[in-house]
């Protein structure tokens, strides 16, 4: 399997006023393609912040983080802004979906400032929300959605894309045993059929039992990992 | 005082929630400001217009002039000023003649009015030229009190020796400048010369354009009307005397349907901002259902929290209206509000701000009325699991 | 649908669904944007209306000879000598039997008593225009035609302007009006397509010189044969020593009467503005209160690589298609007016909104729009996305 993610001396601190507040220390890791990794840590241990830049959704202090053999922190924004698009998904706890819009609509977001043409757009939509078990729902709007279905809706629109990977924060975090349950083993099967590479944080040891890689962090920097 | 005692007590509750969303306060403030400064400018406007002619004191004073419509050309005899004086009622008759000319630049129109200073005088007009003031033109034949605007319009200044332009084979009047009247006057656009003096470079064989007549009080004036006209009824140039409100009223009439208008908007303008408003607290209440919920848990009353939201209504709309209001008194307390095109300066008054001031009152009443409503209709359980 | 409408139409669609998920505070925004356009709309046609008329009264291939110095032809005196030099200037236009065309006519301001309502009161009375003429009149002023009955042929006879029911209340033939004094009875009703006329009460020129006794006239207005005609007649007569008068084309002469329609412009934009002003602050802080609860939204749209523009254009779309309601709501309202008689002073008109009116009025439903959405707009586009992402 070849290096998605290459990450060598990794720094992240935030400012606190006038003080150097450090999140991440000299962190070094390898995620290979397809692979199902679960970040673990108690809390302010950095793996918020270690998947956040992972994302492209912050930048480094210091060191190195590769992705398909780029480096994030040469990317102006705008070119950030398009890697993200097209390149990588996102799971959230709270699924982050925009309850004025439908099932359809919101999975669609993504395509909507991509090359992909209209009738395109419509069937990788439909495709996805399938593939997630939600064909008959794609005019519901996110209110009329339980959790778990709305979370389904958001791999769905994780997935429109085709990104390189899909990055999940506490995916499971707001929902109950059973609809976890639900999501997580749709993730597992994606991993393993389709080959999506997943990086997952979580604090549920039920939830990184599912993931195939469990690495931990602690006080920003890695312990030992298996 | 029970109730000043209960505001004092939400006063710190109602300035915490205010300050909780700066921007929205701000800007709600900022809404009230601009139309309680509109709805004032435009009702000041509007008292301008009916009001040219304000006062008790204006209410006693007459104009005689000829009883012929174009009785600016008509002119009358000067000496039928004595012959009133003598009738009963009246204190005083002071004959005044107008001359139309041009001022420096062309097409521009300078205003002369001839009196007699004595006459003047005794007539007492409240806000006319004032005894010190006319004491140049007892001493000096030929001297003249420009208003300000009319100073302004041809670039004069006092102590300038000037010249309006007679028009349609008139002579031009010369004079020099001794005063000045203060702009927002009702003689701020005009020349006061002596009667005498003008008499003579007009010619004209001593005729008046007309006579201003006080009456003892303005219960009277009718009365003295009336004599005053059968007085001359049988002359060859008859007089036809009316009040200074009889001889403006058409005109104010005529611009109804513009009064009207005008009003309109400044109305229109409170009922939205009631509105906007109504919205910005129903929004802060929304924002604060968890928080009624728990001070209702903890005792506060259904009354208690309505007038909480009331108080928070009022704050802003009384200080954000007042403001609005006092900032269009400022402005025409300038005296420098014209519109072109539409003669006059525009003034304001007291009454005008206190009156758009208070209608802040029931405007945050109102406005406050619906959030506060909803901020007790939920039962105590539902505010406190409410998310949005 | 050809795939550029359709990636249009998503954000379109979000805009207005957003706009109608808060449509309490859309609604405010709305009417604020309505009220404001509608008063712009309306104050601005009224300044067109009254300077229409200035516009259109006057015919081209006419001329108006004042008494030199006189501003306009009320305060213009022509003594019979020159208004006889007047008439029989070269270039003026005969008629069949040679006579010239050259309307004699004398203007007054008169306060008239509202027919119905008691005499001696003030508030009852309006000042009106009248205007003293022969039945040159009709062959010099091409744009007049008598809608009802005929032209004044006494003394104690009047025909009035279509439009004097806006100032003497119901008025028409038959109707007796006091004219200082006397009465008068109306025997027809000129209309003159939205020229000054229609404001005005005619009577036979004698009728008004009445007690003065004397041959003066305000004006003369000459026919000529066309606009050139006219030009070289003024020119003519300017420079002449033995008509002592002076004289301009009659479209110039309207043209001057602009003064009142200047008053409207000024006040219609003052209020307009600060109307506007005022909906811009209601759009403003429905639009911050808005995206003060869609931040963990704008985050995730960033996370999903939208731009930061493109994230505060939406809050723009926004506040630019809710004012863009309000907008046409507003120009609606104003159109509710169209049509509409009223009368400042003696002059009476009836307000006509144009479509460069209503185009104004939406333009500035759009400015407001676009001002109250900006610094929210701003804000969003400023976000960062972590924060934004970690916001409850």
């Amino acid at each position: 399997m070849s290096g998605l993610v290459e990450i060598r001396g990794l720094y992240k601190s935030y400012w606190r006023g006038a003080s150097e507040v450090p999140v991440l220390s000299d962190l070094s890791l390898d995620i290979a393609r397809g692979e199902f990794v679960a970040l673990m840590g108690p809390s302010g241990s950095g793996k918020s912040t270690l998947l956040n830049l992972i994302a492209g959704l912050d930048r480094p202090t210091r060191g190195s983080l590769r992705i398909d053999g780029r480096e994030l922190a040469d990317f102006a924004e705008t070119e950030l802004d398009r890697w993200r698009n097209r390149r990588v998904g996102f799971i959230f706890q709270f699924y982050n979906l925009i309850p004025v819009l439908s099932a359809l609509e919101n999975v669609e977001i993504p395509l909507l400032i991509s090359d992909y043409g209209g009738d395109e757009r419509r069937e990788r939509c439909e495709a996805a929300l399938r593939i997630v078990g939600l064909g008959h729902r794609l005019d519901h709007r996110p209110g009329e959605l339980s959790g778990g279905e709305q979370q389904r809706v958001a791999i769905a629109r994780a997935l429109v894309n085709d990104p390189l990977l899909v990055l999940a924060d506490e995916p499971t975090g707001d929902l109950d045993s059973e609809n976890a349950e639900e999501v997580l083993s749709l993730m597992a099967l994606l991993n393993r059929q389709a080959g999506t590479t997943f990086v997952m944080v979580t604090h549920d040891p039920r939830a990184a039992a599912k993931a195939r890689r469990i690495v931990h962090l602690e006080k920003g920097r890695l312990a030992d990992a298996t | 005082m029970k109730l000043f005692s209960e505001i004092a007590r939400q006063a710190p509750l109602v300035a915490r929630q205010l300050r909780r969303s700066p921007r929205r306060t701000a800007l709600t403030f900022l809404g009230l400001v601009i139309a309680f400064f509109l709805f004032t400018a435009l009702e000041s406007l509007l008292y301008t217009m009916s009001t040219v002619v304000a006062g008790a004191s204006r209410d006693a004073l007459l104009f005689t002039r000829a009883a012929d419509p174009d009785y600016w050309r008509a002119q009358l005899p000067a000496s039928y000023a004595e012959a009133i004086e003598e009738l009963p009622g009246v204190v005083a008759a002071s004959p005044v003649r107008f001359f139309f000319g041009t001022g420096r630049t062309e097409g521009s129109f300078a205003v002369a009015m001839g009196i007699e200073p004595s006459a003047h005088l005794k007539l007492g007009i409240p806000d006319g030229v004032t005894g010190s003031e006319l004491r140049a033109l007892f001493v000096e034949r030929d001297a003249a009190l420009v208003g300000e605007r009319l100073l302004e319009d041809n670039g004069w200044k006092v102590g300038d020796r000037v010249t309006i332009g007679g028009r349609q084979r008139k002579p031009d009047l010369t004079f020099t400048i001794r005063g000045d009247i203060a702009r927002g006057d009702r003689l701020d656009r005009v020349a006061v010369v002596r009667l005498d003096y003008l008499q003579e470079v007009l010619g004209g064989g001593g005729r008046v354009t007309f006579i201003q007549v006080r009456a003892r009080e303005a219960g009277i004036a009718p009365a003295v009307a009336d004599a005053i006209d059968r007085r001359f009824a049988n002359y060859t140039m008859p007089t036809q005397t009316v009040t200074e409100k009889a001889h403006i009223a058409p005109f104010i009439a005529s611009l109804s349907d513009a009064r009207d208008g005008l009003r309109l908007v400044g109305y229109l303008a409170l009922g939205v901002t009631l509105l906007v408003v109504a919205n910005s607290v129903a929004v802060g209440v929304r924002e604060r259902t968890r928080e009624i919920g728990t001070l209702r848990a903890m005792g506060y009353g259904r009354a208690r929290v309505v007038s909480l939201v009331l108080c928070e209504a009022l704050a802003v709309a009384v200080v954000g209206g007042t403001f609005g209001a006092l900032a269009a008194y400022a402005l025409f307390a300038t005296g420098r509000v014209e519109i072109p095109g539409a003669g006059f300066a525009y003034r304001s008054d007291v009454s005008v701000v206190v009156r758009a001031a208070l209608l802040s009152i029931p405007l945050g009443l109102v406005a406050g009325a619906q959030p506060a409503w909803s901020a007790v209709r939920m039962t105590i359980s539902d505010a406190l699991r409410y998310t949005e | 649908m050809s795939p550029r409408w359709s990636r249009l139409s998503l954000p379109l669609r979000y805009a207005w669904r957003n706009a109608w998920a808060h449509r309490g505070a859309s609604a405010v925004t709305v009417f604020s944007v309505a009220i404001s356009v509608m008063v712009y709309v309306v104050m601005t046609a009224t300044a067109d209306s009254l300077k229409g008329i200035a516009a259109s009264t006057g015919d081209p291939a006419n001329v108006v000879v004042l008494s030199k110095g006189a501003g306009s032809a009320e305060s213009s005196r022509l003594d019979a000598p020159t208004v006889t030099a007047a008439r029989y200037a070269p270039g003026v236009l005969r008629d069949a039997s040679g006579e010239p065309l050259a309307s004699v006519e004398l203007l007054a301001m008169r306060r008239i008593p509202i027919p119905g309502l008691p005499p001696d009161d003030p508030a009852a009375q309006r000042y009106m225009s009248l205007r003293g003429v022969t039945p040159a009149a009709l062959l010099v002023h091409p744009g007049i035609r008598i809608a009802a009955g005929r032209f004044p042929a006494a003394s104690g006879e009047l025909l009035i302007g279509r439009l004097t029911t806006e100032n003497l209340g119901a008025v028409g033939i038959g109707s007796e009006i006091a004219i200082e004094g006397k009465p008068h009875r109306v025997v027809g009703v000129l209309a003159a397509e939205g020229q000054f006329f229609e404001s005005e009460l005619w009577m036979t020129l004698e009728d008004l010189r009445g007690r003065s006794g004397d041959r003066e006239a305000s004006a003369v207005v000459l026919r000529t044969s066309g606009p050139q005609a006219a030009a070289q007649l003024v020119e003519r007569i300017e420079r002449s020593r033995q008509v002592n008068a002076s004289a301009k084309t009659e479209v110039e002469y309207y043209a001057q009467m602009q003064r009142v329609s200047k008053a409207f412009v000024y006040l219609g934009n003052l209020i307009g503005a600060l109307l506007g002003l005022g909906a811009v602050v209601a759009g403003a802080n429905t639009m911050y209160a808005t995206m003060s609860r869609r931040i963990r939204e704008m985050g995730t749209l960033r996370a999903l690589g939208f731009g930061r523009w493109r994230v505060g254009a939406a809050l723009l779309l926004e506040s630019g298609l809710v004012s863009l309601l309000g907008g046409a709501i507003g120009v609606g309202l104003a159109f509710a007016w169209d049509g509409i008689a009223f009368s400042i002073v003696s002059l009476s008109f009836e307000l006509a909104i144009g479509p460069a009116n209503a185009a104004a009025g939406i333009a500035m439903a759009l400015a407001i729009g676009a001002a109250g959405g900006f610094l929210p707009a701003r804000s969003a586009s400023r976000l960062e996305i972590v924060a934004a992402l970690r916001h409850v």
